[in-house]
């Protein structure tokens, strides 16, 4: 063969060479990404959950929250007195207890307006459930708007006569502390529920998505009472049943009325009992509590 | 001609460009936005070895059987030289044996015994010992070895024993006449101490050392720090709060999980709610060793080293227990035992000293009773007569001085339900051992 045509052989091969490292080196600037998922909607999930189109799939970003009990000023201490039809008494530990001397009847709509004009900071509570066994009203209250669920710090507990009349209430208030925190991306609704969807067998074909809601939760205060709060998504379930989806971390939480208030009362009572106030009202209160106590079957359904 | 030189560059040029273009892709490294990079810079090392699963699973004691004597090594790190030379062997053919252990070994007296201090999955093997490739492994657990050296037994040599339901796997060893050769060559050398036998209730061989040299070992101890832990053991350590509670042991928490600290060790709990699903025996120390490598938390010198001390499969949870010189160190207050719980792939607990031995000064020999006396005085003793003992042991108990001075001191130890338990001869009972 000719050096001519052995140069054209050249050419032809190391043409189709180049033409391929090209494409390699443009495939290598341009890494395929598409192995990340976008979030949508499961099909599983899809098929067997009502009510998905409650969620937003709103991006979010949010952060920590630093509460601690607050402690009330001469000025709130003044506000409580002026309260009417009411004898307050504030414990160690800022706990309120108040008795309404004539008892007020129990009726959804005005519950709001009652709030605002007759308990501290009324507005920022809001209804969560009425405990039936123990025939109480509970309100959990808000931090920037949104509630802080399941807070011993931060809880409203209406005691309730055989005439669904309100006749005592405690009442804690949780302070915000420290506000420049780190923000976080938080899940959004969707991937909230796709969380409990997959870790949990929590979810059933059927069930119904009732509300999605974000707010704060956690499970242990500090010794010095100090609440470290994370932003937690609460699913409810057929009206009924609740479930809590930490929005940085994802992992979830049971958690039910029933065994927070036990909790709760036995707590509530312990400190009215430690402090030592022989007022009329704490008496009541604590023979109220020692009742529900011996009277509710905490453990079973 | 003129064509020819055109073809000429072209050529050139082609192969320069596909050089080029070779050395661009094999140099390309795409650059990806890095996440969490400002976590990545918060310390959360506790600067302590890595263990892996053959450093971590180590035997208590190698007894030799020669006819009716017993013995064992003088110098505890011949053990680990002669368990090291073992993890060559090459095991292959498997099989169970339908055999009462102890009616088997009853007639056996020349054999080595590798002893380990819980029992331990067979799937595990492959990761301690040569093991044929296409050799299937029953699903047993052993806590025994026995290598039998008498020829009659060439098809055979090894057994797995497991003490508690006395069922035992055989298996064959490459090269057996090679390497019954060499552990006969090494019995025969003088490096023995004798050893006495005490049989518990159970019918269960324990093994005692009958000639004693050991010594008290004052040592300065250092502690880790504990935001080092929390750096480690919170996924966002910068929402940690911290505060001290009553008896003064600080409280780390992001709201769910808690840490606790007290002066010597601490007490981590991540509530994990999603149901329980067993995991097995090589998992659980695959993920219970990987995260402890993860924030190098084996905080351990030349001399002493954590050993797999305790492998729960029910509870999920593991425990490692600090040895000196190859005797455990025993204690009850978590200075000396890295204790995990494990949940759905999560740990849920996990509990480990923050001290660790640094510089030892000299210490004095401590006169010790022989394994002789030892089980006279359990036989003869009635606190102990009615007691279930499920195995005895040397080792070091560890006793705090002031101000991170730390004494590890020889002693003998009782294993009950209870756990370790310090055998006390001046009284006719043992300490703490009535709950």
């Amino acid at each position: 063969m000719q050096w001519g045509q052995i140069k054209t052989l050249f050419i032809l091969c190391f043409l189709v060479l180049d033409i391929f490292l090209l494409r390699q080196f443009i495939e290598t600037r341009e890494p395929d990404l598409s192995f990340i998922p976008e979030t949508s909607i499961e099909e599983g999930l899809k098929t067997d959950i009502e009510g998905l189109d409650l969620l937003t799939d709103e991006a979010m970003q949010g952060s920590y929250l630093y509460g601690s009990r607050k402690e009330l000023n001469d000025e709130e201490k003044e506000e409580l007195e002026q309260f009417e039809n009411q004898e307050i008494e504030v414990l160690p530990g800022d706990l309120i207890v108040s008795k309404l001397t004539e008892p007020v009847s129990y009726d959804e709509d005005n519950l709001q307006s009652f709030l605002e004009s007759n308990v501290l900071n009324g507005e920022n509570y809001v209804f969560w459930g009425k405990n039936d066994e123990t025939n109480t009203l509970i309100y959990f209250q808000k931090i920037k708007g949104n509630p802080i669920y399941y807070n011993q710090s931060g809880l409203l507990l209406i005691l309730l006569n055989d005439q669904d009349e309100m006749v005592q209430y405690t009442q804690t208030i949780l302070k915000n502390e420290d506000d420049q925190q780190e923000d976080y991306d938080l899940f959004t609704d969707t991937e909230a529920i796709m969380h409990l969807y997959n870790n949990t067998n929590e979810l059933n074909q059927g069930d119904e998505l009732t509300d999605i809601k974000i707010g704060y939760h956690n499970l242990t205060p500090l010794p010095n009472g100090g609440q470290v709060l994370a932003p937690t998504w609460k699913i409810t379930i057929n009206e009924n049943r609740n479930y809590f989806i930490h929005a940085i971390e994802g992992n979830s939480f049971p958690r039910d009325d029933k065994s927070f208030l036990e909790d709760t009362i036995i707590e509530i009572r312990g400190l009215i009992q430690d402090s030592n106030n022989g007022s009329d009202v704490t008496k009541e209160i604590q023979e109220n509590f020692s009742e529900m106590i011996e009277s509710t079957n905490w453990s079973g359904d | 001609m003129k064509l020819e030189t055109i073809k000429s560059s072209v050529l050139v040029f082609l192969i320069l460009l596909s050089l080029l273009l070779t050395l661009r892709i094999w140099n390309y490294q795409p650059q990806y936005e890095e996440v969490d990079s400002d976590q990545s810079t918060i310390e959360a090392k506790l600067d302590g070895k890595e263990e892996t699963k053959k450093s971590i699973i180590q035997p208590s004691q190698i007894i030799f059987h020669d006819s009716h004597e017993l013995k064992g090594f003088k110098d505890k790190s011949e053990e680990k030289n002669l368990y090291n030379n073992m993890q060559d062997w090459l095991l292959y053919g498997f099989d169970r044996i339908q055999a009462d252990s102890t009616q088997f070994f009853e007639n056996q007296h020349q054999l080595v015994e590798v002893i380990f201090p819980t029992l331990i999955p067979m799937e595990i093997l492959p990761d301690l010992f040569a093991v044929d490739s296409d050799t299937v492994i029953p699903s047993t657990s052993f806590d025994r070895i026995s290598i039998m050296l008498d020829e009659e037994h060439d098809s055979n040599p090894i057994y797995f024993v497991n003490t508690e339901n006395k069922l035992m796997v055989s298996a064959n060893i490459q090269n057996i006449s090679e390497i019954r050769e060499q552990l006969i060559n090494i019995n025969e050398d003088n490096k023995f101490i004798p050893y006495v036998e005490y049989v518990t209730t159970e019918d269960k061989s324990i093994y005692l050392p009958n000639e004693i040299e050991m010594y008290e070992r004052p040592f300065q101890a250092n502690a880790s720090s504990a935001t080092l832990l929390r750096n480690a053991l919170f996924d966002n350590p910068s929402a940690v709060r911290n505060s001290k509670n009553a008896a003064g042991a600080n409280i780390f928490t992001d709201g769910i999980r808690t840490m606790v600290e007290y002066d010597y060790h601490i007490e981590y709990t991540n509530p994990i709610f999603s149901d329980q699903s067993n995991i097995e025996g090589r998992q659980l120390i695959n993920e219970t060793l990987d995260f402890i490598n993860a924030h190098e938390g084996w905080t351990t010198g030349v001399r002493d080293d954590y050993q797999l001390a305790e492998l729960d499969t029910q509870d999920n949870s593991v425990l490692y227990r600090l040895n000196y010189d190859g005797y455990p160190v025993i204690e009850d207050s978590n200075y000396s035992t890295i204790d995990i719980t494990l949940r759905n792939q999560k740990v849920n607990q996990y509990n480990r000293p923050l001290i660790h031995l640094k510089s030892s000064f000299a210490g004095q020999k401590v006169d010790m009773r022989t394994g002789e006396e030892v089980v006279d005085f359990l036989n003869s003793s009635d606190y102990f007569s009615d007691r279930l003992i499920e195995d005895i042991t040397l080792g070091y108990k560890m006793e705090e001085q002031q101000g991170y001075i730390i004494d590890l001191t020889p002693a003998w130890f009782f294993k009950s339900y209870l756990g370790w338990r310090e055998i006390d001869f001046e009284q006719d009972s043992s300490k703490g051992g009535d709950v």
